[in-house]
């Protein structure tokens, strides 16, 4: 009943009224501080439905496993930069466990593990974007174009490329406090190698899990009916 | 350890959203300078005097890169300095940079200082507010990653002693890397059923879930929300009535402070510079105790 009167007013309240005040108020030049906002309120909404969504026990518990698996791998691939298995560990569970899993697994992934390396306003960026990317993994209609490996290679390529445009969008936000597209560009062009380690290691990281990992969650799912 | 890890959780993350959101949204010189001195002078008591050092060196060439940069995107300004490539360089170009840099800086300096002051179960009790539901997930997850750590090495340890490590070959490193990630997961996911089927059969999800804290919301607490409710507030009544409005184009405004703002002026510094008139008040008290022994 709270919950449900702040999830509206965050949707129908802060939003617009961010906006509105964005445009109005600064003359729409506060692009950051209304990006940051809406996508802070994007998560607080998603959070405070979760209260209500009916999720077994069993399925709570290995979602908190996937993230932990997640953490682990950023921390153990600490030494080399941009090369994570997080995407792919995402992209498995939500292509195993469905959508939401996913979703849940790519967004809580971002904050726990930032709790390691680090909170701060890049935060609900990255959970966006972990978690779009774990949320599309999970839709009916990619099933069986994932399952297969050069449906998953491609996928792991996109996937990639979007996580390091999302946060190519945070940095020229927070670097001018507004959208300037040259800054943008200048910006993509210094991070194109990070992009390609984004999308190689997710490959690699794919097609190494894909075996031993779908093979695991696909057998826990039939056994314990999760 | 710092004295701000003992307020209750809500009051530190009060006071952590409004020194972002002041460092993020104003352009005004005072107060991005107020803003990185106090983040970069509290981060002073709370790291090492290396680690501040290193800290200290990193936001220096963010802001510096920012600075040189921001002429390149932004021909806007009236006083050009010289050309580059056919384009102006601006002073106002460059100076806006500067004051971009500086409030980058201060956002990354106010996140590490209170990545040091909270700790992460101050982190789930504010999930706990959210969603108890998520802060078990959460608190979960967190408990596990030591967890699977230690399962990892006595997987390793064990395959170790079985030979089937040879230290010759690097295919067969990686090879073996993978066979212990293989048989975590399968442990992992196993117990995580019994985990689960445990917490069933002790009655989670029957009824209304209570969840534990140890932070009460006691006298202090309330005295310092309240104060810093007050000054905030005072301060973001001053940003409404454009008291710290600046801008850098086409030329640079003067600098002059209206002698009735003064009092916004004062509510910001006196939040700026809390935490580290605070740790030095503690850090002497510690003295005169120590002195006393």
């Amino acid at each position: 009943m709270l919950s449900k009167l702040i999830r509206r007013l965050l949707l129908f309240g802060v939003i617009p009224g961010s906006i509105a005040i964005g445009i109005v108020g600064f003359n729409d030049r506060r692009y950051y501080a209304v990006a940051l906002i809406i996508s802070i309120s994007v998560c607080l909404i998603y959070m405070l439905s979760f209260e209500e969504k009916k999720i077994s026990t069993r399925r709570i518990v290995l979602l908190s496993i996937m993230i932990a698996l997640c953490t682990l791998g950023r921390f153990l691939f600490l030494p080399i930069p941009g090369f994570k298995p997080v995407t792919a560990i995402v992209v498995l569970t939500g292509l195993y466990f469905g959508s939401e899993a996913g979703l849940v697994t790519g967004a809580m992934a971002a904050l726990v593990s930032n709790m390691v390396f680090g909170q701060g306003p890049w935060t609900p960026f990255q959970m966006i974007a972990w978690g779009l990317i774990g949320f599309v993994a999970g839709g009916r209609l990619l099933q069986g174009f994932l399952r297969s490996k050069i449906g998953l290679t491609i996928y792991g390529i996109i996937a990639g490329i979007a996580y390091s445009l999302i946060m190519d969008v945070w940095s020229t936000l927070a670097l001018d406090g507004s959208f300037v597209f040259a800054r943008f560009v200048v910006k993509v062009s210094t991070s194109l190698p990070f992009m390609v380690i984004y999308a190689v290691s997710n490959v690699v990281f794919l097609l190494v899990l894909r075996k031993p990992m779908g093979e695991k969650l696909s057998r826990i799912k039939r056994i314990y009916n999760i | 350890m710092s004295f701000i890890t003992h307020w209750h959780p809500l009051v530190t993350f009060f006071f952590y959203v409004n020194m972002l959101i002041i460092s993020m949204c104003f352009d005004q010189p005072i107060i991005i300078l107020g803003a990185v001195v106090g983040s970069i002078g509290w981060l002073y008591f709370l790291l090492s005097r290396n680690e501040w050092v290193k800290n200290l060196v990193f936001y220096l060439v963010l802001a510096l890169i920012i600075m040189v940069t921001n002429p390149l995107f932004s021909h806007k300004g009236q006083t050009v300095l010289f050309f580059l490539n056919g384009n102006a360089v601006t002073k106002e170009a460059i100076l806006y940079g500067a004051a971009m840099g500086g409030k980058m800086a201060a956002v990354f300096a106010y996140s590490r200082c209170f990545a040091e002051v909270f700790r992460i179960n101050q982190f789930l009790y504010l999930f706990q507010k959210i969603s108890p539901k998520l802060a078990l997930l959460l608190s979960m997850a967190l408990g596990f990653v030591p967890k699977l750590k230690r399962q990892a090495k006595s997987v390793s340890d064990m395959q170790r002693t079985m030979g089937m490590y040879s230290k010759h070959s690097y295919m067969d490193q990686v090879l073996s890397k993978i066979r212990v990630f293989d048989s975590l997961i399968t442990w992992s996911l196993e117990q995580g059923v019994t985990t689960a089927d445990s917490m069933n059969a002790r009655g989670y999800g029957q009824g209304r879930r209570s969840s534990f804290t140890i932070y009460r919301f006691g006298g202090a607490d309330r005295v310092r929300l309240f104060w810093l409710v007050v000054i905030a507030g005072i301060f973001y009544v001053g940003a409404m009535a454009d008291a710290f409005a600046f801008s850098y184009y086409p030329t640079i405004m003067n600098l002059e402070i209206n002698p009735r703002q003064w009092i916004y002026y004062i509510c910001f510094v006196s939040l700026a510079a809390m935490p580290i008139c605070l740790e030095i008040k503690e850090k002497m008290k510690w003295n005169v105790l120590q002195s006393k022994m």
